[in-house]
């Protein structure tokens, strides 16, 4: 078999980047050797999305004081609407692939000489390829994960109940989610962070927001500690805290960050760094001519939605067409209760950068849409130099919709006064970002300015 | 370990590009700070690149014999020990752009010029910024808080295609017999100064005949003296030196055009240029302060000056901030000529063949020495009368040598 281009990995960075391909013109061939739509569609992005709804809404059954007696979860149909909800994303990719001619081959892609691979024992030759493993879960010494005791972000979907009570190892985005999912759920939920704050990458003052409310669901929540090496006992697990402490859980969750799959690009031959992530320019292009790389593979940040704009330059560029990766700015978001953005510059990363930068945190309490979708104490801080917005950070109700405005401002460079004087529908959770604006500027309607 | 791009750096005022004559380096070589890894050739001297850091050569991203604007990616080092950051700080301090490239390029929020203006360019913008090759460090904004739009990249990608276009052009019409010479380096600079000169210089003329017996007397009773000194003696130095007389008494003739600010620059300093025919095309090194330098250390200088061009050995320094030439075409031949005016000069001198010719001298016939004198000069800033005294002051000079004695 020979095609033009061949993209080994049918997740956000491979699969944009075959259709691509095939609309330039391209014969297309991407390899998969689990499901399409990768990581993201079937075990990350999409069913967290879809169980952080299902502790949504039982949270706002709870919370809202007009809903007389209480609901039942089923967990069991829960799982199976997760279920059903990626399931028809991942058809949703194959059908995309198909309608635009891409063969798709299943199984595992493995490099031979040249440009050339095998697939199921049946050799493939590409005109070019395009590395899009992905990566996987990062593991930590003594926890060896079986999928009844020690779950990660694959094994712990597949539970029947949610658990009595859980160990989260980690306070990134992938242990936030999930305690925000398990608390909702009723079960009682730990979370032991290594250092000082949980979500340590994103804006201190977002972290703020999350770990309070966290904490009023009853979260408990350790940072600056270590877990050691767990135990069994029973139907438990004990793990012993390097404060002092030991709890005692039935499940653990091991969500301390990911690293790339370079197997495939190791064996390639194409240059690594030292982290294991494939080496790109802004063409995606690696070490070796002909051989793209896109999405987690090619390094930090290991977003989606990253990986969808890489996966386009690469899928362009492969078939012939004359692409750059030129985003400057790639939102963080996370879905806790609040959901919070980060876009951009944090106030410390801007003046390490010596930059003369300041910021300035605008509590939304203000913003009445904000108050009926239960996140009242939600902020906006904008950190800015001049008239010009360095970065965004939000955490708000459905802040996550706000991500792709906040992002647009700022690779347009958009300053302060031109978000000010934009109309934003009221009412919003929206508001708040041009109320921001205004509160820098001196002038806000809908906030009190402390006399100087 | 990190990996930077180094770029070419600001060689020197009035340089915005170089040619890569010659890499003193290649892929993988370990390299020094301060190592020469590159010779270019600017628009007026050689010059070798040192490397800025320890490391090793990862890639040379410019080609020999390609012309690199400055700011343009040179070579990928592989930097060893000292964070990048650091380094980027101090390399900024010297007008040197470094970045880190690779992903962090790609993912650098903030994109600073080397002189420490931030970059503003939508995303569409700073696409058809790679897609025409413009670097958006150098284009001009027109947007407002100084954010570049599409017309200002289109703009700065039809300004750097103009040459090329010419060049595809001709190859286009090859087939004849013909040997194609490229106008690179000095021979390129020549071209746009040059051409530079004529379109905006409103150039007028005089030419003067001057009675030189009595100088090629004084030479030639001279000539023996100096030789004991080890310096071969024309009238070259007599000739500088009577002209830095008589711009001392002319002196809007020593001068420069400031036109961003519409005034005339009157230098206080005497920096002669001398044009000299270098293998690889005109050059004019300029001897420093000649008005403070006596005829034999003239002398000595010019042959120096000389010497090197012909080597092309030039420093930056020697072709630079001279403030009024001199073409001594006449030591080939010509009666007389027209030179072009050496911008941001505002006047040439065009030194012509010495020939003889009877002529009356108190009723008698005899045999005098006679060379033509003619001056370029610029008509927007000197009028005619003016350059006719300083003209006539240096024929009075060089037909009474002794003036000379008096400076």
């Amino acid at each position: 078999m020979k095609f033009d281009v061949v993209v080994v990995g049918g997740g956000p960075g491979g699969y944009p980047a075959a259709i691509r391909a095939a609309q330039m013109g391209a014969k297309v061939a991407i390899v998969e050797r689990d499901r399409f739509g990768g990581e993201c569609t079937n075990y990350g992005c999409i069913p967290t999305k879809a169980l952080l709804k299902a502790a949504k809404v039982m949270e706002e059954i709870r919370s809202y004081p007009f809903i007389r007696g209480s609901a039942e979860l089923d967990y069991g149909e829960l799982a199976k609407w997760v279920r059903r909800v990626y399931t028809r994303s991942s058809r949703g990719v194959e059908y995309l692939l198909r309608s635009y001619g891409v063969e798709m081959l299943r199984g595992e892609a493995r490099p031979k000489t040249g440009k050339r691979l095998v697939v199921n024992g049946e050799e493939v030759e590409a005109g070019s390829i395009i590395i899009a493993t992905g990566s996987e879960p990062a593991s930590i010494p003594g926890y060896a994960v079986d999928g009844q005791y020690i779950h990660n972000n694959r094994t712990i979907l597949s539970l029947e109940e949610p658990p009595g009570s859980i160990l989260i190892i980690g306070g990134g985005y992938i242990g936030v989610e999930y305690a925000t999912v398990f608390s909702a759920l009723g079960s009682e939920v730990y979370i032991v962070e290594l250092l000082d704050r949980i979500l340590p990458q994103m804006d201190p003052d977002l972290a703020k927001v999350v770990d309070k409310k966290l904490r009023e669901r009853g979260v408990k929540i350790y940072t600056g500690v270590k877990a050691g090496e767990p135990r069994r006992e029973d139907e438990h697990i004990r793990v012993p805290l390097s404060n002092g402490e030991e709890i005692s859980v039935e499940k653990v969750l091991v969500a301390v960050g990911r690293r790339p799959n370079s197997g495939f690009a190791r064996e390639l031959g194409v240059e690594l760094d030292d982290k294991g992530f494939v080496k790109v320019d802004d063409r995606m292009a690696t070490s070796m001519d002909g051989v793209y790389a896109s999405g987690d593979v090619a390094g930090q940040p290991m977003l989606a939605h990253k990986a969808f704009a890489q996966a386009v330059v690469a899928g362009e560029k492969a078939a012939g067409g004359d692409a750059y990766y030129v985003q400057r700015y790639v939102p963080a978001v996370v879905y806790t209760d609040p959901e919070i953005v980060s876009v951009g510059l944090t106030l410390e990363e801007a003046r390490e950068k010596g930059l003369e930068a300041e910021a300035e945190v605008y509590p939304i309490g203000g913003v009445a849409k904000a108050f009926i979708e239960g996140g009242a104490d939600g902020i906006v801080k904008i950190v800015y130099s001049g008239e010009e917005m360095l970065g965004i950070h939000i955490a708000a109700p459905h802040a996550s919709e706000l991500a792709g405005e906040a992002t647009y401002l700022l690779e347009t460079s958009a300053s302060l006064e031109d978000l000010a004087l934009t109309i934003h529908p009221h009412p919003t959770v929206s508001e708040a970002l041009r109320e921001a604006a205004e509160h820098i500027l001196g002038r806000p309607i809908h906030s009190v300015l402390k006399k100087k | 370990m990190s990996r930077v791009t180094f770029k070419l750096p600001d060689i020197g005022e009035g340089v915005a590009e170089g040619e890569i004559i010659r890499w003193l380096v290649k892929e993988g070589d370990e390299v020094r700070q301060f190592q020469p890894i590159v010779e270019v050739l600017t628009a007026k001297a050689k010059v070798e690149i040192p490397s800025p850091y320890d490391g090793r050569i990862v890639k040379i991203l410019a080609k020999e014999g390609e012309v690199v604007p400055v700011g343009s990616p040179l070579v990928e080092i592989e930097v060893v020990g000292k964070p990048v950051d650091g380094e980027e700080v101090s390399s900024e301090e010297k007008g040197t752009v470094v970045e880190t490239v690779t992903q962090e390029e790609t993912q650098e929020e903030v994109r600073v010029t080397e002189k420490g203006v931030r970059i503003r360019a939508p995303p569409g913008v700073r696409l058809l910024a790679k897609r025409l090759g413009v670097d958006l460090a150098r284009v001009k904004p027109s947007g407002p808080r100084g954010i570049i739009t599409k017309r200002d990249v289109e703009a700065a990608a039809k300004e750097v295609a103009k040459p090329v276009e010419t060049v595809a052009k001709a190859l286009e019409q090859v087939e004849k017999p013909v040997e194609r010479i490229r106008i690179h380096g000095i021979r390129r600079f020549m071209y746009t100064t040059m051409t530079k000169a004529k379109q905006t210089i409103p150039h007028a003329y005089l030419i003067e005949e001057v009675d030189v017996t009595r100088l090629w007397e004084l030479r030639e009773r001279l000539k023996g003296y100096a030789a004991e000194k080890g310096v071969k003696l024309t009238i070259t130095p007599f000739i500088v030196k009577a002209v830095t007389m008589a711009l001392k008494e002319y002196p809007l003739l020593n001068a420069s055009i400031d036109e961003e600010r519409m005034e005339i620059v009157v230098k206080k300093y005497y920096n002669i240029g001398i044009a000299v025919d270098s293998p690889e095309g005109l050059v004019v090194p300029n001897i420093k302060n000649a008005d403070k330098k006596s005829i034999l250390e003239l002398a000595r200088e010019i042959r120096m000056l000389a010497d090197k061009a012909r080597k092309m050995e030039l420093s930056l320094e020697e072709v630079q901030d001279g403030t009024f030439s001199i073409t001594n075409i006449g030591a080939i031949g010509s009666i007389a000529g027209m030179a072009v005016i050496n911008p941001p000069e505002v006047a040439i001198l065009g030194v012509h063949r010495t020939f003889e010719r009877p002529a009356l001298v108190d009723g008698q016939l005899v045999n005098r020495k006679y060379m033509y004198l003619s001056i370029s000069f610029d008509h927007r800033i000197l009028e005619g009368a003016y350059v006719t005294r300083f003209l006539m002051r240096l024929k009075e000079i060089l037909e009474n040598p002794e003036l000379l004695l008096l400076e």
